[in-house]
């Protein structure tokens, strides 16, 4: 050890106080894929903005991670900026052209702007480029669902035969159908996404805001509760409850009639 | 980013060809997404516009392939501002020509104003029309695809009968709604007007409920005949000297209202007529005015008696038969400007 206190002895090496040993290095940067990780992270726990600051801090990175364009396209999508969404994903393309998950969110921030031909457009080539995920097939089964075709449920089931299909690709089905005030058909795939996973709080949230939307108030209580139990300072799920006691007889009626109307 | 030795597309960022491993110089590509405002403005315009394009799509009716096609986009905003010649071609840049195609063109307009009632005005206009189709033909001509000279002449003509028919005449219609101009014809020696002198009145649109005694009007003379007596249709041009529900009285010369001789400053243009006596009680939508000023050709015969029926159509005019109040001279160019 350098400096004056070269010479100390102590009885037990291991004793050395921590300010002589060597200054730490700088720790290490995350990389592109950790925060690719946290981004993803923070998506399922539906904290959208600072998704998106870590996609793009992982994109600084890491120019090459095509997730995290996607996931940028997707978290400004759920900003509802869908004009942004689709700037953006035109900026992606060009970069990775014939991209099918960036076809996908161009087609889904298409439908999500009601623009029909321009989403059946992007969704057909997505589907046709190499290659295939889930997510292309849920962005098809959105475009089916807007356009009033049955054969959207087909779509979202397809999506979940796919072999990299993960636990959140229902919840993001569920997010697309309760987006759509599709609430009863969101609830099943929530309460799928809850068997294989029930430690979710923001699933739980999700499950607790459908029933809301369909009128089940008591179902919709429980379910605020479990999410508070698995994460206390869960804010939206905290508001939520709130709301959820202060409901108003009309908030009851519209979901009654969600109900009789099977949504 | 294109490898400057084999033309391979990389990804940006790569510090080495894929392909042949060549040293690629460093891109920035933007990671940062731009962001809407609080208020999404772009957002709900668009979620608006692409539902009503879509809604209307089906209505369009696809035109057959004319000989005439479009190669390129029209700049549409040239084209309204067209609407006013040599606008258009300001706005594309090409300040020169537009400023000859506006100052031509409101020449026209404004020499056809000054000559107005009379055949140049008409031509006048006719070259306006001309002027402002050739403003549009100009900003077309890049866009239009031309095969053979027919169908050229045929867009023009159909252009200048559309200005004609649809635009100048709709606007000419609505103005003489307001003014109208007129000439008048066959005038009795007076110091106000001649023969042939344009003038001015207020259109039916801005014809008053009720006339003042002194206002000078223009009215309509329908034709009427008795036996020795012919008068022909026309209009007239006179004061007004007798209000509706007055009592007239016109003898040796004399017109008299209520059994007072008229105010000052309210008298016939010129000395009237030779008629006889004649008295009555105008009606409520009636004025009391002596046409002084036209020659009636009224031709008697040799010892003959205007009847009173005639005197009556003379004297008296229905509210519905006043044109309306004349208030300018556009000619001669001497004497232009109002009527005293």
């Amino acid at each position: 050890m350098p400096g004056r206190f070269a010479n100390l002895e102590f009885e037990h090496q291991d004793e050395a106080p921590a300010a002589l040993a060597a200054p730490r290095e700088n720790p290490p940067r995350d990389s592109g894929l950790d925060l690719l990780a946290q981004a993803h992270e923070k998506n399922h726990s539906r904290q959208f903005e600072l998704a998106l600051r870590l996609y793009t801090r992982a994109l600084q990175e890491d120019r090459r991670l095509v997730a995290a364009w996607v996931g940028q396209v997707q978290m400004l999508v759920q900003l509802d900026e869908f004009h942004e969404a689709r700037v953006w994903s035109d900026k992606a393309l060009e970069i990775f052209r014939n991209n099918g998950d960036l076809l996908a969110t161009r087609a889904q921030a298409c439908i999500r702007l009601r623009d029909k031909p321009g989403a059946y457009r992007y969704s057909d080539a997505s589907l046709q480029a190499p290659g295939s995920s889930p997510w292309r097939w849920i962005v098809r089964g959105e475009v089916l669902l807007v356009d009033g075709k049955r054969q959207f449920e087909d779509c979202f089931q397809r999506a979940l035969l796919e072999p990299a299909v993960l636990w959140f690709d229902r919840v993001v089905i569920a997010r697309t159908l309760a987006y759509h005030r599709r609430a009863a058909a969101a609830i099943r795939y929530l309460r799928a996404a809850l068997e294989l996973d029930q430690t979710q709080a923001s699933v739980w949230f999700e499950l607790a805001g459908c029933q809301t939307a369909l009128g089940m108030a008591t179902a919709a209580r429980r379910s605020y509760e479990r999410c508070l139990e698995l994460s206390p300072d869960f804010a939206p799920g905290l508001q939520g409850l709130v709301r959820l006691s202060t409901a108003s007889p009309v908030a009851w009626l519209r979901g009654l009639w969600g109900r009789w109307r099977r949504r | 980013m294109q490898c400057p030795s084999c033309q391979f597309e990389n990804l940006p960022g790569v510090a080495a060809c894929a392909r042949c491993q060549s040293v690629l110089a460093p891109v920035e590509v933007a990671v940062v997404p731009r962001r809407a405002s609080v208020l999404r403005i772009t957002t709900r315009a668009l979620r608006l516009w692409y539902p009503l394009r879509g809604a209307v799509a089906p209505l369009r009716i696809p035109l057959p392939r004319s000989p005439i096609l479009l190669m390129e986009p029209l700049p549409w905003g040239a084209v309204l501002r067209t609407l006013i010649p040599g606008w258009g071609h300001r706005h594309l840049g090409q300040r020169r020509v537009g400023t000859c195609l506006l100052a031509l063109w409101a020449c026209l307009i404004l020499a056809a104003i000054l000559m107005v009632a009379t055949p140049w005005a008409n031509h006048l206009l006719f070259g306006a029309v001309s002027v402002h189709a050739l403003a549009f033909i100009m900003l077309m001509a890049a866009n239009l695809c031309w095969e053979r000279m027919i169908w050229r002449c045929a867009f023009g003509a159909a252009l200048g009968a559309v200005l004609y028919f649809f635009i100048y005449g709709a606007i000419t219609g609505t103005a003489s709604r307001f003014i109208c101009p007129y000439v008048l014809q066959n005038l009795r020696t007076n110091p106000l007007v001649a023969t042939g002198d344009g003038l001015l009145a207020y259109g039916p649109w801005l014809k008053p409920k009720r006339f003042e005694r002194g206002d000078l009007v223009l009215y309509e003379i329908p034709a009427s005949a008795a036996p020795g007596y012919l008068v022909r249709a026309g209009y007239g041009l006179d004061r007004i000297l007798a209000l509706p529900g007055e009592h007239i009285c016109y003898a040796k010369g004399q017109f008299t209202v209520n059994g007072q001789p008229l105010p000052d400053g309210v008298a016939p243009l010129a000395s009237p007529p030779v008629l006889p006596k004649y008295e009555a009680t105008l009606g409520m939508d009636e004025y009391g005015i002596l046409s002084s000023l036209l020659d009636l050709r009224i031709a008697p015969q040799r010892g003959a008696t205007v009847p009173l029926g005639l005197v009556h159509d003379l004297v008296i005019v229905r509210h519905d038969r006043v044109m309306g109040r004349v208030f300018w001279r556009l000619r001669p160019w001497a004497r232009f400007g109002a009527v005293q």
